[in-house]
């Protein structure tokens, strides 16, 4: 009996080592990085931090960052609730339906990427429509301007409608079928029903569904980058800041890592509060 | 009379219209990738872009071609296969005995029951930690241990985020099997271990290859990671990423098409099977 602890205790504490090493040291690693400014009076020092609170592209990213996450939820929140009523329904191609809506999750992004260039980009689709329309074109509106956030967010939405949906369709079909049979006997409407018992019952799954797409909107960078050079982001900072701006030296180091740090900050907020919300 | 029996037939209407809309918004994509891989580069971007036409005006093999014959790229398809297959493998084979350890730990004491839940808390959060402040001091450590640019160095990175998630399905799948089966094995002379593998594995396989699949999707095109930990040797999608910020969209595309093919087929077996919790990492509501 003892040994047979002894094997599970050791079994389990595999891969927690697996990860301490090759996740929590780096970003441990990371933290220090952020106070290690070569050209900060001593080590360690906070001038990474005051050198990007200085910069207006990083309170830009920031800002953008939050932006996007706040115009992204409510619409696939939206979506995805309807998508979800949809697919609790029956009728003919509902199996298609949803074997289709499983495309966007597993897609890798930069095959979707790829797609997105060809539309919106300067010579793209839909340009290219709009000269065939004899509409007023131009080729960077949809580079540089207020359009592209838009795109950004619909882009977005395109690809977290249909886990928005499948969350909240397990959080619909886990309602009782009685509770929708008493109701008609009350003589209730669809819409009372779907007010009075659809949604109070889905708030768990609602709720769960946002914190989890609120942590992975914090981490967008792709589809920004690729699709606006505008638009800056915090994983995109980073990035830049290392690899372009300090070529990776020592500079650009400390002062990716106070960006990279800031993000893990909220993204560790968000999924503990996932966590407790979800294991309730 | 007349109103109640065309009501059936105006909702299966709508419910059909919304079918092809949806099945057209989401495949229409694909199709431009696929479109443009098999098209002169400047039928994408050029003078023959205008106006731009959904049937493919030229038609090529190059791209494809460059792809299986250049040899930059076919070290490029070798290393995300091998490196995927790998994570996938180091995934399966660590999270499960231990995600097996955790259901029989957790049922019993008080502390075994606080340490699942801790360690189930710590696999969660590190499966959503953000890849930009794991990558570029991974990369340093990967360095030091001289597996930088490497098959193992970017199939740990991978495994970092496949592994918590395998874990967090494993323990729901083995939840759902009655210890009394490896019991029963145990009586007749097998040591829990092999009774484990022997009785409960083979009743485990459904969670395993929602596992695999998952975790070969997450390697296969994951972008971030392997942009901040490879230098010379790529992956397909950051050489993807490459071709999109540089010209060559078509070699982009033919690219992104090959990086499509397996995703396809696999989504097809995942959704014969796919429960829709196993999308957020198997919670419950």
């Amino acid at each position: 009996m003892k040994s047979e602890q002894v094997m599970y205790w050791v079994l389990i504490a595999i891969p927690v080592v697996f990860i301490i090493a090759f996740m929590v040291y780096p970003a441990v690693l990371s933290v220090s990085y952020s106070f290690s400014h070569p050209e900060g009076t001593a080590i360690p020092n906070t001038l990474a931090y005051k050198q990007n609170f200085a910069d207006p592209e990083f309170s830009k990213a920031i800002g953008y960052n939050l932006l996007l996450v706040a115009a992204t939820i409510p619409f696939e929140l939206l979506t995805g609730l309807f998508m979800a009523l949809v697919l609790s329904k029956q009728f003919i191609g509902r199996g298609l339906l949803r074997a289709i809506m499983i495309l966007p999750i597993t897609i890798p992004e930069v095959v979707f990427l790829v797609s997105m260039k060809t539309m919106f980009g300067e010579k793209g689709v839909v340009n290219s429509m709009l000269f065939n329309l004899g509409l007023p074109y131009n080729n960077l509106w949809l580079v540089y301007s207020p359009v592209n956030f838009i795109i950004i967010v619909l882009v977005e939405i395109w690809r977290t409608t249909p886990i928005c949906a499948l969350l909240i369709l397990a959080g619909i079909q886990s309602i009782p079928a009685q509770v929708y049979e008493s109701a008609s006997i009350d003589r209730a409407t669809v819409w009372m029903k779907f007010r009075h018992i659809t949604l109070p019952l889905l708030k768990p799954a609602i709720v769960a569904t946002i914190l989890l797409r609120g942590i992975d909107a914090f981490k967008i960078f792709a589809t920004p980058y690729v699709l606006s050079p505008a638009i800056p982001t915090m994983t995109g900072y980073a990035y830049n800041t290392y690899y372009l701006r300090f070529a990776m030296n020592p500079v650009g180091l400390a002062r990716a890592a106070v960006s990279a740090d800031i993000l893990a900050l909220f993204i560790i907020v968000f999924s503990y509060a996932f966590v407790r919300y979800t294991s309730r | 009379m007349i109103h109640l029996k065309r009501r059936p037939l105006l909702r299966s209407a709508a419910f059909t219209l919304l079918v092809i809309g949806v099945a057209f918004i989401i495949i229409f994509p694909l199709y431009v990738v696929t479109k443009n891989a098999f098209v002169e580069e400047k039928e994408i971007i050029g003078r023959l872009a205008w106006p731009w036409s959904p049937i493919p005006q030229t038609f090529t093999t190059k791209w494809v071609y460059h792809l299986l014959t250049e040899s930059k790229l076919v070290s490029s398809l070798t290393l995300t296969i091998f490196s995927t297959l790998l994570s996938v493998g180091i995934s399966l084979l660590l999270a499960t005995p231990a995600a097996w350890a955790l259901v029989r730990v957790g049922g019993k004491r008080r502390t075994g029951f606080r340490a699942t839940g801790f360690i189930m808390t710590f696999a969660v959060m590190s499966r959503m930690f953000p890849s930009i402040t794991v990558g570029i001091p991974l990369a340093v450590t990967l360095m030091r241990l001289m597996l930088h640019d490497t098959v193992w160095g970017l199939a740990i990175g991978f495994t970092l985020f496949s592994l918590p998630y395998s874990l967090i399905v494993m323990k729901s799948q083995f939840e759902t099997i009655p210890p009394e089966l490896e019991e029963a094995a145990m009586v007749d002379g097998y040591s829990r271990f092999s009774a484990f593998i022997k009785v409960t594995l083979p009743a485990a396989a459904p969670g395993m290859a929602t596992a695999a699949i998952f975790s070969f999707l997450f390697a296969w095109g994951e972008l971030t990671l392997p942009l901040l930990i490879t230098s010379a040797n790529r992956p397909l999608s950051v050489m993807i990423w490459r071709y999109l910020r540089g010209a060559t969209m078509a070699q982009g595309s033919a690219i992104a098409f090959i990086q499509l093919i397996p995703v396809l087929i696999f989504t097809y077996v995942l959704q014969r099977f796919l429960k829709p919790e196993y999308l957020a990492g198997a919670f419950k509501y």
